[in-house]
Order: C-alpha cells, then structure tokens, then sequence
C-alpha cells in the first residue's frame, strides 16, 4: 500500500456548488443534500467501506472515482438507502436514508447494467413508466397521463421516438438513456448514477454527461460513479476518490494529483491536459 | 364427437378444472420465466409429494396439506436464498430432494398408500371431484386477484430489483408474495397433470408466448391462451385416445413450442432474406 494516509480526507477548498436556480422547498440553499457522517460498511467479514465523511450539496454535481472493489457502488447503495450502513450515519434531506419513505421518489436512482435483466419483455415506454408505479400505487394501472409524463422523459433525453421498441432490440447508448429518462420521471431532486456509461461508445458517452450538465444546470444534484475518469472531470465540479476510505475530495483539478491517484489506484497514475479534457497515464507500481 | 366431452359430470369437471389450471398456470409461469425460477416450479411440486404424504397419513384432504406444507418449503426456499449466502438454485435443490424423502419416509409409515399417490405424481384429471374444484377455483381466483393487484409491482421487481427497492417498493415481500403464488398455483395443478408433469405447464405456454412477442402486455394472454388451448385440447385427445390427460397436455404443449420456435426462426430467416434482397 502507500505510504501516504490522509485521514480524515483532504477536503481540497473551491468556490461554492452553484447555487439553486430552481425552487426545492424541501432542503434550504446552501444545506447539505446528502451527508454522510462516519459511515462503515462490511459485507459479512469484508469491510468495503470505512469511516466515510461526505457532504453533497444541493446543486452539486460529484463523481465518485476508485478502483474495482473501492466501494463506489456500496456507498451509493447507501445514500440510496438500500443499504444501512453499520456504523455511522447517511441523511438524505436530512433524514436517514434507509428510513426514507415516500421521499425517495425525490431521489433518481440509475443502476448498473449488471443488475438489469435487458431481455425481459418490456418497451422503453413500460421501462419509463415504471418509475411512475410507486406513486400510483397497488391495484392501479398507468393511464394515459402517465403515459405522457413517460413519453415527456424520453423526449428530454432524446429518446422519444424509442418509445413503442422492446428494450431488447435497443442498443448500450439507448438503453441507458431509457433508464435515465425513468430515473427523471418524477422530477428528482438528488440523481445517483452507478456507472452510467459502461457499455456506451464514447460519442454517446459525451453526449450523455452533456445531458446531465443540463441537468445540474436545472438544479439537480448529481452523484456519478464511475470509472471515465478522463472524461468526467472535464464535467463534474467535485470529486471524491475512494478506496474504501475517503482518499481525497474536492475541485477535479486540484483532487487529480499524482499522489492522490497512487493511493487510490496504487499504482502510478497522472494526468496531463490535451485540449478541453484530461487524460491519464497508468503504469504499473513503481514498489513491485 | 365435441358433444361428448359435455354428457359426463367428470368430464365437465375436468374441462372446468383443467381450463382455470392452464391459464394460471402460464399466467404465473411469464413472471416465473422472466425471474429465472423455472427449477422452483419443479422443486414446489416435487415437495408436494412430501405434503401429499403428509395429508394422506393424517387423513387430511392431501392438495390442502400440500398447499400448508409447500408454502413452508417455498417460504424456507426465500429465507434460504435472502438471508444466507446459499444461492436460490441450490436452495431449491436442497428443498426439493428432502421433501421428497421425507414424502417417502411418510408413505412407508402408511398402509393404504399406492392408488392414492399415483394420481398425484402423473396427474388424474378425469378422477377430479367437487371438492377438489372448489379448491383449485378459490385459489386461482386468490393468485390472480394477487396478480392484478401487485402485478406491475412484481414486474418492476423482476425487471430491476434495485431501481425498484429505490423508487420505494418493498422488493422482498414482493419476492415472498411471488413465490407464495407460485406454491399455491403449482400445487393445486397437481390434481390436473401431476407432481412430475406441473413445471412443464408453468413454464412452456409462457416460454412459447415469450418467442412469439417481447412485450409483456402481449405474452400474457398470449400465454394464457396457449395454456387454456392445451389443456383443452389435451384433455379432448386423451379421452378420444383413452390416454393418460396429464401427460397428454404437456406433450401438446411441448408441440406448440417447438411449433412457436419453428416459426420465430423461419420469420428470422426470412426477414434476413427480404433485408438482403
């Protein structure tokens, strides 16, 4: 491992998250969002995640960065609130998160792929639809006003022409738009994205973190995980690097240092600037 | 000839009895194809052998006992596979082989066992009584009052377990309730096609449907109708034939199948060619 230990992390100073264009009566300007306060994770014996302090403001758009196993997704599982945490706290509009009850449809959820069964017989517009289903309630069925809330989704994402198509026949790009416009159906406040363009060419993957700019710029709050680490800083204005601790935290460019990726990836890692975006060199650990 | 199958009470009762069984049957089965828990239907129903044994040496009507016993299983089966690192395939195994000894030891305890369990392992449609009607309509009509209100809930759990605990659904009751559903719909078709025959009628109408259409909302009737027409007509050819009706219908359910995958890949080759034309 490396030699460096920041703990708690470093929290790298930058100007304020933008601030709200739109009204969001629940949480006040300036307040923190999510805030994650000693959070432990373990699964079974195997600790993922340890001591996490985090705080997400409203307007903010982070990128969760680390290697395999860092425990991105596990943290995200627990702003969530699929998951508790075992030590430790996670608000989320000031509330535990695992104890969120209707408020949840305040927050935008996109899996990973992985947990998605992409042949089960549905078209982009039942897949859509679905995020309206909780807030409808047992025993009633979609109707024509939900339908169109649905197609209104797709469309602000590009995709309305894909709604009568069976989700089988669409390609990586499509899907994963179709799943962002059901994580936008009901106008969340807080998105959380798991990997959103794992399986997504690199033209659609620009496209998609141009979208989701937009979105910020609407005022959402957005939590990224991902492993695209040239191409999403040049969008995100907060990034927190993990593996399994919390490495560093703060403004892309001032997180993104030599240091901070050894210990993240440990290996030796850099970045250098080549036009509008950030590339980065990995090679094998100097120690081995 | 058709007139016949109406002159007899039992043959009326075994049309009613196996038309409610094939549509439930391959209504239940889409969500079972679609979840991959194609092997819990044939680890329910072979558990009902336990459950049948069970009823039959207490002397308690055998398709309720089997019902009460098949839901511990089932339930066991969901804890098994939720709570312990225990996958639910192996779960099932585990499930399945037991009951079915404990079904075994059971039996051997009992003296007048032989001519009652044939019945339940290959199916005895034409030998279905009145009471055994009542059960199956009550509990179809249970199942998909459950369906219809939960069904778009199960869908979205099915698609995408995750996004659908998220949006605030409770994923696990859900998953008990499906398989509670399924338990009572495999077990009360035991009395139709048999402990051994049951999983084929869960599962073939709703595989054959799911070639024919990717839309949901069409696999389900779709399903529905291949399950009623099989049992309908396999029952018709059984009593003409004067074969056995159980293995009848899962034989010309099969049929239909393999007809449904014929037809897919000539209307695959064939769009192939007029797209090279």
């Amino acid at each position: 491992m490396s030699d460096l230990s920041p703990s708690p992390a470093r929290r790298v100073p930058g100007p304020e998250a933008p601030g709200p264009s739109g009204a969001q009566a629940h949480v006040a300007p300036g307040a923190s969002i999510v805030e994650v306060q000693g959070a432990s994770f373990s699964y079974g014996e195997l600790p993922v995640l340890e001591s996490i302090t985090l705080a997400i403001e409203r307007g903010e758009f982070l990128a969760v960065l680390g290697p395999n196993g860092s425990g991105k997704t596990t943290l995200l599982k627990l702003i969530t609130g699929i998951l508790a945490p075992q030590a430790g706290e996670v608000l989320v509009f000031g509330r535990k998160a695992h104890e969120l009850g209707a408020e949840r449809r305040r927050i935008g959820y996109l899996p990973q792929v992985g947990t998605i069964n992409f042949r089960f017989p549905v078209t982009a517009l039942q897949v859509v639809t679905m995020g309206l289903y909780p807030s409808l309630g047992p025993g009633r069925y979609p109707d024509r006003a939900a339908h169109e809330t649905a197609r209104l989704a797709l469309a602000r994402v590009g995709v309305a022409e894909l709604a009568p198509r069976p989700l089988a026949e669409l390609s990586g790009g499509q899907r994963q738009r179709v799943l962002l416009a059901r994580c936008l159906v009901n106008g969340p406040e807080l998105i959380l994205l798991d990997e959103p363009t794992s399986g997504v060419d690199t033209a659609s993957t620009e496209a998609l973190y141009e979208l989701l700019r937009a979105l910020q710029q609407g005022g959402a709050t957005l939590v990224v995980v991902s492993h695209d680490i040239a191409v999403i800083t040049t969008y995100v204005n907060r990034v927190a690097c993990l593996n399994r601790r919390l490495v560093a935290h703060g403004q892309p460019d001032q997180v993104m240092g030599e240091a901070i990726l050894q210990e993240m990836y440990g290996c030796h890692a850099m970045f250098f600037g080549h036009g509008p975006s950030l590339h980065m060199i990995v090679s094998p650990h100097r120690d081995r | 000839m058709i007139g016949e199958l109406f002159q007899y009470a039992f043959l009326q009762r075994a049309l009613v009895a196996g038309g409610i069984v094939g549509v439930l049957c391959a209504v239940i089965g889409v969500f079972v194809v679609h979840r991959n828990l194609s092997f819990l239907g044939a680890g329910i129903s072979h558990s009902a052998f336990g459950g049948v044994a069970l009823g039959v040496l207490l002397g308690v009507n055998p398709v309720l006992a089997a019902i009460g016993f098949c839901l511990l299983v089932g339930w066991s089966i969901a804890w098994v596979s939720l709570r312990t690192r225990t996958g639910e395939d192996t779960a099932i195994g585990i499930f399945f082989a037991s009951t079915m000894a404990l079904g075994v030891l059971l039996i051997s305890l009992s003296r007048n066992y032989q001519q009652d369990l044939f019945g339940y392992m290959f199916g005895s449609i034409l030998a279905v009584t009145a009471t055994d009607l009542w059960i199956i309509s009550a509990s179809a009509a249970v199942v998909l009052l459950a369906l219809f209100v939960f069904g778009k809930e199960l869908l979205f759990t099915i698609f995408d377990p995750e996004g659908a605990a998220v949006a605030g659904l409770p994923t696990e009751r859900l998953y008990f309730l499906l398989i509670t559903m399924i338990t009572v719909t495999v077990v009360v078709s035991i009395k139709v096609v048999g402990i051994v025959l049951v999983s084929a009628l869960l599962i073939t109408p709703a595989a054959a449907a799911s070639l024919l259409s990717r839309r949901f909302t069409t696999i389900l009737p779709l399903a529905a109708a291949i399950g009623l027409g099989a049992a309908w007509a396999g029952l018709a050819l059984s009593f003409w034939w004067n074969t056995p009706s159980g293995a009848t219908i899962v034989l010309l359910v099969t049929v239909l199948f393999l007809l449904a995958a014929l037809y897919t890949q000539l209307r695959a080759r064939l769009r192939l060619k007029v797209r090279g034309a």
